[in-house]
């Protein structure tokens, strides 16, 4: 059971919060050439798609991205150099700070020189706030206004994450990227509690900007709460914006919600959230989805979708999914798909990989992993390519068609692309 | 730990362009991959000019499923692919064992027929093997080496005579059956497996008999199986010794099968005269969290101990493994691999215990070229490797 702490009074929780976040300021410039940690630089925008870069301390990263997620400062299977390998091309990856404050502990990643040093990645990362562990261990968390009481589910100790402390978490991890604490509830959730969540998110904005304390060498995104709900999503929005942050993220989204309302929240907050500030779509993993979302004008993603589908013995295709697990892989000489350039693909065949992947599958597992990160990055570089030729409309249209050969279109896929100026075949 | 420098030797084994000079390890593989190993890790935890050797068991490719009962040679005929080719191992030797892993080894027992031979694999699965089955297996899988097929014996029939020599007759039954099939399917490299329990003489007697097989059937190489029974070592170096000695005149090498190919074990049987051990220690001891410290004789370190949360040095500074060149993973981060037990963690980890293993055989083959290997095997004779 987790531990029941007392609630705290709306008013009472204001007053903490405001003192504990000091003095009202005056909002910070951040973006632009004015900003020492990041820069935005787009280099062609089709309708809402757009191609940029995203200059950080530690890489240029090409946008839009999909940001492997590598939770425990590792992503699951891979070795960091196998992530720099042309046919895999990692911009940057994500970690996450819960996870990391509970194992090894910020300060001793700090004691390491940082995130980067520690896990031997040279380019650029970014760390989750801890706020999805609130949807992820559920069972293990109780909100407040103070903060996240956490039970840890590795050894039962408690942690209160409040938004300063996430910030200086994230400061001792040193990634290029830090997210501010959200109060994030599941996406199916209706009422009253979306709304507290919303506006507690924006109250705690203001204690995450106060306590970071490396803002020349770390970028602070906001992240856009509110449930299902667009005068939520609005408020937010707007909230967020008029603290001019480096970046922002549309969150608690992806939870199994219905797709039409994933893609109008989508659209409404790229409608709205600047121009020059990059936006990052949480939790999206899905290789359609991704291109949906593209095209409603988001430029970064992440999802544990391409690694944990692997370990099942899934592999990301054009057509969709393959099963290598799958009785009719096991005479199948073909690569899982023929014009990949991983090094799964290169060297395996899709027997050989049935045979790793049914029966105590660690390699197997690893060779799927890599195929499947290398397709979503790959897939992002060629939406890349696509915006910057002027083709992205006919890149959509062939991706579609590939994955729906008979022109099924889900309706909310053609709705959104249809909303975002792309007409399908 | 004394160790004799009488039957120690640099030989070499090759395959077509690829070469490897002897003492050896012959690393034990899961589906034709290492454990823990992915191709380009492996790859990156091999010294250059180095050829690894790989052990392939028949029980990971006799039967793929048993469902259908798909075999591997119907997969590899109908792929139209070596082994080689499938598992992306075209720098590797690779020898066709009759090893299984994951478990305690293999039970052998007759199973009613003279040319059959069955064994229980993962706990539940028992394989009836004939000779042809595996000619046929290796021959699909185009497979540098084979090892003939025998039949072991469980240690408790030993004490035996009548129930040794038995035995002794059916293997040198199955040996011939297999060398006639080997050389009717053109069977690459066929490797003559010795038994005889743990008893010394039954061992010489019938490696001498395999050595006069050898000579008539161009075979490439001598496998002694059946040990790591449950014999004291002492017993079992006897048996290795009476074996090696039976055979060194023909000038093929001997490989020992079976056994976890540690550091003390390998010495003793490079010192008995075997030139080929069968190991997994490089993957068993990442799996136990330690890091092989074999190039500078140090005992291996337990990453996972508290002490090591704040080391930001690699491993070894003068390794050359993906895990430590140039201070790229330190050991606080191995650690921490470990310690959450992500995958990566014995993956790196096992990349440098490969590294570390193959550089040590090199120094091992460099003490016996130069016949030093006394002082070579002194330092690691006082502390556990």
């Amino acid at each position: 059971m987790p531990p029941q702490l007392p609630r705290l009074h709306d008013d009472a929780a204001a007053a903490i919060a405001k003192e504990e976040d000091g003095a009202a300021r005056t909002p910070l410039h951040y973006g632009g050439p004015r900003s020492p940690a990041l820069r935005m630089e787009l280099h062609a925008v089709c309708n809402k798609a757009r191609a940029g870069t995203l200059h950080l301390p530690h890489h240029s990263a090409l946008t839009p991205m999909f940001m492997p997620v590598g939770t425990q400062a590792s992503i699951k299977g891979l070795a960091s150099f196998q992530l720099l390998e042309p046919s895999v091309d990692a911009q940057l990856i994500l970690a996450n700070t819960y996870h990391l404050a509970l194992r090894p502990g910020g300060s001793v990643v700090r004691h390491h020189g940082g995130v980067h040093n520690f896990m031997n990645w040279p380019r650029a990362v970014l760390t989750d706030s801890g706020g999805f562990q609130m949807v992820s261990l559920l069972r293990f968390s109780t909100v407040t206004e103070r903060g996240v009481h956490f039970q840890s589910p590795v050894d039962g100790t408690e942690m209160l994450l409040t938004p300063e402390k996430s910030i200086a978490i994230q400061n001792d991890i040193g990634a290029d990227i830090i997210m501010a604490l959200d109060d994030v509830v599941p996406a199916t959730t209706t009422g009253p509690r979306v709304e507290e969540a919303c506006h507690r998110t924006l109250r705690w904005i203001d204690r995450c900007d106060a306590a970071h304390a490396r803002k020349n060498e770390q970028s602070l995104f906001g992240i856009v709460q509110g449930g299902l709900d667009s005068r939520l999503r609005h408020i937010c929005c707007k909230g967020l914006i008029e603290k001019d942050l480096p970046g922002y993220a549309i969150g608690g989204l992806s939870g199994g919600e219905a797709k039409e309302l994933f893609w109008t929240i989508v659209n409404q907050c790229t409608d709205v959230l600047p121009q020059n500030k990059p936006r990052y779509c949480m939790g999206v993993g899905y290789p359609e989805d991704l291109v949906v979302c593209v095209a409603l004008g988001a430029d970064m993603f992440d999802c544990v979708y391409p690694a944990r589908t692997a370990r099942f013995g899934t592999a990301l295709v054009p057509s969709g999914l393959l099963k290598i697990r799958h009785a009719s892989m096991a005479m199948d000489k073909r690569p899982i798909q023929h014009d990949c350039a991983c090094h799964t693909c290169r060297n395996y065949c899709r027997a050989y990989l049935h045979l790793l992947t049914t029966k105590d599958g660690t390699v197997g597992a690893q060779l799927l992993t890599l195929h499947n990160i290398a397709y979503l990055t790959q897939l992002m570089k060629r939406t890349r390519q696509a915006i910057i030729d002027g083709s992205f409309e006919h890149f959509v249209q062939k991706f579609m068609l590939d994955l729906y050969p008979d022109k099924k279109y889900p309706k909310w896929s053609k709705d959104a692309l249809t909303s975002a100026g792309v007409r399908l075949l | 730990m004394s160790v004799k420098e009488s039957g120690a030797r640099v030989h070499e084994i090759r395959s077509g362009s690829l070469r490897q000079q002897t003492p050896a390890p012959l690393l034990v593989t899961q589906k034709g991959q290492l454990p823990y190993l992915p191709v380009p890790l492996a790859q990156r935890a091999t010294p250059q000019g180095a050829t690894r050797l790989h052990s392939l068991p028949i029980s990971d490719w006799h039967t793929l499923n048993s469902n259908n009962n798909l075999r591997g040679t119907d997969l590899f005929r109908h792929l139209n692919l070596s082994a080689k080719s499938a598992t992306c191992s075209q720098d590797v030797i690779l020898f066709l064992t009759l090893r299984t892993v994951g478990t305690d080894g293999f039970l052998s027992d007759t199973a009613g027929k003279k040319e059959v031979v069955s064994f229980v694999c993962d706990g539940s699965q028992r394989l009836r093997i004939g000779c042809k089955d595996v000619a046929d297996l290796a021959v699909a899988m185009k497979t540098d080496f084979c090892v003939s097929l025998s039949d072991g014996m469980p240690l408790y029939n030993s004490v035996n005579e009548r129930v040794l020599q038995r035995r002794a007759n059916r293997n040198e039954k199955l040996q011939k059956s297999f060398i006639r099939c080997a050389q009717e399917g053109g069977v690459n490299g066929v490797v003559i497996a010795v038994q005889g329990g743990d008893c010394p003489s039954t061992r010489r007697r019938v490696a001498e008999g395999a050595a006069r097989a050898a000579t008539l059937c161009n075979a490439a190489a001598f496998a002694i199986e059946g040990l790591y029974a449950g014999e004291s070592a002492e017993t079992r170096f006897k048996c290795v010794e009476a074996v090696t000695r039976a055979v060194h005149g023909t000038g093929l090498p001997v490989l020992l099968l079976g056994g976890s190919g540690a550091p003390w074990e390998v010495l003793r049987a490079v010192a008995a005269g075997v030139d080929i051990v069968e190991s997994d220690y490089p993957f068993e001891a990442a799996e136990n969290g330690l890091a092989l410290q074999l190039t500078s004789a140090k005992r291996p370190l337990a990453i996972r101990e508290r002490q090591n949360t704040l080391c930001t040095e690699p491993i070894a500074r003068d390794c050359g493994c993906a895990c430590c060149k140039g201070g790229a993973v330190s050991v606080g981060y191995l650690r921490h691999l470990l310690e959450v037990r992500e995958m990566s963690g014995v993956s790196l980890l096992a990349a440098h215990n490969l590294w570390q293993f193959l550089c040590w055989f090199h120094a091992l083959r460099e003490a016996v070229d130069h016949q030093r290997l006394d002082s070579f095997a002194a330092r690691f004779a006082t502390r556990p490797y």
